[in-house]
């Protein structure tokens, strides 16, 4: 190529793997943060990665956007976490193939480097962090092909997945026991995911504060006459654990079946409470804020 | 011959709007249905601080064995039967809301307390009973099946007067004409 490349920065770039792992996380995060999610940052670093060190640039600059945007369907998919893993693997494992080396180890690669990143984000760790861990668990145990050359631009993918992954989860669920609507907030802004009720039945509605929600589980549709069913036949129950000292116990959102109102619980009053369940399953430690 | 006497309309209106008045002043006697049972030996419906000392020790050990709600568990002295003691979700810690009688044959779980030979509930209902003696407590059951006797109550007024829940259900299991299992208590709403 006569591209001007200044001779520091491409010897650098040739001798250092982790400069490699590092341009390679940097261009995933610019993809994200200045081309809106386009790949053109990790195409354009592919093509430059592959090229300095002896492959073909446009080859890796296509690999770079296809995989770009594949991962960042499966970041944003809302597929529960185990099916965004698999599925993460399985493009790492055919970017390793289509290079040379062995689709298990890039699947093993990709797939261990997003279960971190995923972990991470959960925690809230900052994205440009569990990006970062999440691209060097990939690098050491990628290897071989993966390891090296133009394979290098293309992992931007799993960066720019992580990113899009970590901006799409919301900050909290919000229930305003007087208005009885449930709300998704993310970023300070507020969406509406319908009514709620809590009460008026036993002890009456839940106190006001902060809750941890744990994933949710099946409840067999029969149970207490179909109390945890919504209309749609959805059967579920998630504990809400409060972040304060409080005589009532048990405590959880779920449907609300059979007799309307709740002892205490966020019951759901949407036909079809679906939607609710996989927010809440797909971003583990969501807290829900109860507000008068 | 007796007098006829002669009421104007206004006075029987009158007389009707008095009565009116005392109807709805007067206060709903709220009288327990027959078949509800409050208790099994001494722990009682919703009596969050009389169960603590006896559940608190062994609290929640049912928990998990149980669809949802959290439990605690113990058996009789020679252990062939097992108590269930329920707590619904949002109910205070220790409050019992439904109580399980069953038979039983592991001993992993605790004795309750007094040693008892066998559970009695409030009614005083034992595992072994007949239909008939079951019958003769509770009064015929709302619906039958099979071998399982139901009851139930919505909205009636003295289970919401007392525990602000709208639904009471008891279910009697048989077999060979023996009852074997029972649950009872308020349904989670």
């Amino acid at each position: 190529m006569g591209w001007a490349y200044t001779r520091p920065v491409r010897s650098y770039f040739q001798r250092h793997e982790n400069a490699r792992t590092a341009g390679a996380i940097g261009a995933g995060a610019a993809d994200y943060y200045i081309s809106g999610g386009t790949p053109v940052f990790s195409s354009a670093y592919a093509f430059y990665i592959a090229d300095i060190t002896g492959g073909d640039p446009w080859e890796a600059a296509a690999v770079a956007a296809i995989t770009s945007y594949a991962s960042a369907g499966v970041g944003t998919s809302g597929w529960a976490w185990y099916t965004k893993v698999f599925w993460y693997g399985v493009i790492g494992g055919t970017v390793s193939k289509h290079y040379g080396g062995e689709f298990e180890q890039g699947f093993k690669a990709s797939a261990a480097a997003s279960a971190v990143g995923m972990g991470l984000n959960s925690m809230k760790v900052y994205p440009a962090i569990s990006a970062s861990v999440a691209g060097g668990v990939s690098a050491e145990l990628g290897g071989g092909k993966f390891k090296n050359g133009a394979a290098r631009g293309a992992f931007a993918y799993a960066v720019s997945g992580m990113f899009a992954e970590a901006q799409n989860r919301p900050d909290r669920f919000e229930f305003d026991k007087s208005t009885g609507e449930l709300t998704l907030v993310k970023d300070g802004a507020t969406e509406s995911l319908g009514n709620a009720l809590s009460g008026p039945h036993g002890n009456g509605a839940l106190e006001a504060g902060e809750y941890t929600l744990d994933p949710s589980f099946d409840v067999p549709s029969d149970h207490m006459n179909g109390g945890f069913c919504d209309p749609a036949g959805n059967c579920w129950f998630s504990r809400l654990h409060p972040q304060f000292e409080t005589q009532r116990s048990g405590l959880g959102m779920h449907p609300d079946g059979n007799i309307e109102g709740t002892a205490g619980c966020v019951g759901l009053c949407t036909y079809d409470t679906t939607p609710i369940r996989n927010t809440l399953d797909q971003n583990t430690d969501l807290n829900v804020r109860v507000v008068e | 011959m007796m007098p006829r006497i002669k009421y104007s309309i206004k006075t029987v209106f009158a007389l009707l709007l008095i009565f009116l008045i005392l109807a709805a002043s007067a206060p709903l006697k709220a009288e327990r249905p027959v078949f509800v049972d409050e208790a099994i030996e001494n722990i009682n419906m919703g009596d969050a601080e009389n169960s603590k000392e006896i559940l608190a020790k062994h609290r929640d050990n049912c928990w998990g064995l149980e669809p949802l709600f959290k439990a605690t568990c113990f058996v009789n002295s020679d252990k062939t039967e097992k108590v269930t003691f329920i707590t619904h979700p949002g109910s205070e810690s220790y409050a019992v809301d439904i109580f399980r009688l069953e038979k039983y044959s592991d001993d992993d779980l605790p004795v309750y307390p007094f040693k008892l030979k066998k559970f009695t509930t409030g009614k005083g209902i034992i595992l072994g009973m007949d239909k008939k003696q079951l019958i003769s407590i509770l009064g015929k059951p709302i619906k039958l099946e099979a071998d399982v006797y139901k009851y139930r109550s919505v909205n009636d007024l003295y289970v919401q007067k007392k525990y602000k829940m709208p639904v009471y259900y008891g279910k009697y299991y048989f077999e060979k004409e023996n009852l074997v299992k029972l649950e009872f208590g308020l349904e989670y709403p």
